[in-house]
């Protein structure tokens, strides 16, 4: 008999009610010829009891500014997941399924160390296809699993796999398990062509192809965790994303050779960020070069992320979240850079106290020329996403012009094989989600 | 039963997979845009839509447009933006050197990290391109095994766990 993996997310086990539901599906599923595994998300979204958010709020109000240990917020965010498999394989119990639930580790989730993000470095589904075999359905914490390496404790380290992880754990299983069908339950018909909440009537798509769904996820869209169409991709196990509480068909994620033919599949927004843009005119290519270098370095050094990357021969521009924006400015703003006999000092938005004072000790030596970095905050980013159209005379103009009809500053661009991305002022993202769904046709998408 | 165990199945591990080189690209740079940024960078772009030209990984700066195709893409380029009264530099014979590294915006300082050591190499970069899964460097194209090599070594780079 084939196995079907049927992940359940928060809203999908949030009630009573959400549960049988789900557990109707799973009868379904075996009454169809199907042996099923479960895998379940924590109970509920924010606010809820169980939820990983509040439970992570039982550490944090202890004294907010102590921040957990990784490995301890581990332990208490695996407890949502494990009470919702308990509460899942009983329901299944009570409804005449017999069921056994498993955390990650029991169900032979092996990760890296990388607590609060770990990566799945292997699986052996044993206790799952010793269930199968005894033929209760094996009911599976998402978003956890097991470090084994020499410096964890005797029986393990949790892990959890970070945000999204419960899909993941539906395609790694679903890939160990030689799965028929990997089916993602959630609280949308499936894939659609845009934020809802933006646009109201983006369509459902009924078929995309890994790679566009896991460029879609990258770029924002929230429906499957990009994670789970690659892993899905690998083994080429059929993904789906499926509405619990409707009988509609929801979004089939295959690979791209027997995707749907169309120019665009979506639109997606991501990101709260700045952006900083460095007028480097007027220097040497080895004094930009240099500076670029330096600056980059003490970034990396100290974890910052960077995105749209930019660098010319007058200026070199990246944006930062905003929420490491106060570190970069604290590393760049008064910078000073000695090239060869020349110092530069760099200068993070306006004039500051410390970029004065450092300019005028500097100058006892030697007075430096300033490097001026232009910030642009609240910014997000826009993709369009759809390989045909990406690469084709146009593509660029009739973006821009989209945006320009819609009086929208386009800060930067970036793009991939499969999206073109513009940084856009925040507070213009819905409009301009809306308008480009509509010029690009993506109401007719299917 | 028999059961699937294989990591190479399941996810990329993260830290830097590969650097590669892809040549025959051309670079152009489009600059003293003057006025209306908008309105010039429009004119630049639709001009370039209509003379039927295919670009990729554009790249904006406050008076300028850089831009990259296939070799030899650009070739009536300069004669196609003649009208806009912009200052157009080409630069044919360019490669690029891609780094794959999944999740490399989100991965603690790993895309500064590898733009760090790049420009620590003396190798003239030309243009930079970044995605969720790479990043890319332009270069002239008798550089670009000097940068792979320097970049192969920041294979070590990793996000600290």
């Amino acid at each position: 008999m084939p196995i079907k993996v049927m992940k359940f997310g928060g809203t999908s086990v949030a009630t009573p009610e959400m549960r049988e539901t789900a557990a109707y599906r799973v009868i379904s599923a075996k009454e169809q010829g199907y042996r099923p595994v479960v895998v379940v998300s924590a109970i509920g979204r924010k606010g809820a009891p169980y939820a990983t958010d509040t439970l992570i709020g039982l550490l944090r109000e202890i004294d907010p500014d102590v921040s957990p240990d990784p490995r301890e917020l581990d332990l208490i965010m695996a407890c949502g997941e494990i009470l919702s498999a308990v509460v899942f394989a009983h329901t299944l119990k009570t409804l005449g399924l017999p069921a056994r639930a498993f955390r990650g580790g029991q169900a032979g989730i092996l990760t890296d160390r990388a607590f609060g993000s770990a990566r799945i470095t292997g699986l052996d589904p044993v206790g799952i296809l010793s269930a199968l075999e005894e033929g209760a359905i094996p009911v599976v914490c998402g978003f956890q699993g097991v470090y084994l390496g020499p410096d964890a404790a005797p029986t393990g380290e949790l892990t959890t796999l970070g945000r999204g992880g419960s899909d993941t754990t539906a395609s790694a299983i679903g890939i160990a398990v030689r799965a028929e069908a990997i089916e993602i339950f959630t609280d949308v018909d499936g894939v659609k062509t845009a934020d809802p909440d933006y646009v109201p009537h983006a369509p459902t798509l009924s078929r995309v192809s890994y790679e566009e769904v896991a460029e879609m996820a990258h770029l924002g869209a929230k429906v499957v965790h990009p994670r789970a169409a690659e892993i899905a991709m690998r083994a080429g196990v059929p993904l789906w994303i499926k509405r619990t509480d409707s009988d509609d068909r929801g979004t089939e994620v295959v690979s791209n050779t027997t995707g749907a033919l169309r120019n665009m599949t979506g639109v997606t927004h991501t990101g709260k960020l700045i952006y900083l843009q460095f007028n480097l005119s007027g220097l040497t290519d080895a004094a930009r070069s240099s500076i670029q270098g330096e600056f980059f370095t003490l970034l990396g050094e100290n974890g910052i992320n960077l995105f749209m990357v930019n660098v010319s021969p007058e200026s070199a521009g990246f944006a930062v979240s905003r929420e490491q924006f106060p570190e970069v400015r604290d590393l760049l703003n008064g910078l000073v850079i000695p090239i060869d006999e020349e110092l530069f000092i760099l200068q993070v938005g306006p004039e500051s106290v410390e970029v004065t004072s450092q300019a005028r000790l500097m100058a006892r030596l030697k007075a430096p020329t300033r490097i001026k970095a232009e910030l642009t905050e609240g910014c997000t980013m826009m993709s369009l996403i759809g390989r045909p159209a990406i690469g084709s005379p146009g593509l660029f103009a009739n973006l821009l012009q989209v945006l320009a009809d819609e009086k929208i500053p386009v800060l930067q661009t970036s793009d991939s094989e499969l999206s073109v991305s513009v940084l856009i002022p925040e507070s213009e993202i819905r409009r301009a989600v809306l308008v480009a769904h509509q010029r690009f046709g993506l109401g007719e998408a299917n | 039963m028999e059961a699937t165990h294989q990591p190479s199945l399941l996810e990329v591990q993260r830290g830097i997979q590969s650097a590669e080189i892809r040549r025959g690209l051309s670079r152009a740079h489009v600059y003293n845009l003057e006025g209306d940024l908008v309105a010039a960078r429009l004119a630049v772009f639709h001009t370039i839509a209509l003379a039927g030209i295919s670009i990729r990984f554009a790249k904006l700066s406050p008076t300028a447009i850089s831009f990259l195709g296939e070799s030899g893409a650009f070739a009536s380029l300069r004669s196609a933006l003649a009208p806009l009264n912009v200052e157009v530099t080409v630069q044919d014979d360019c490669a690029m050197v891609e780094v794959a590294a999944v999740n490399i915006r989100d991965e603690e300082g790993l895309l500064a990290q590898v733009l760090a050591r790049a420009f620590a190499s003396g190798i003239q970069i030309l243009h930079i391109g970044d995605s969720h899964d790479r990043v890319f460097f332009v270069v002239h194209e008798a550089d670009a095994e000097r940068l792979k090599a320097a970049l192969d070594a920041a294979k070590e780079v990793r996000h600290a766990d």
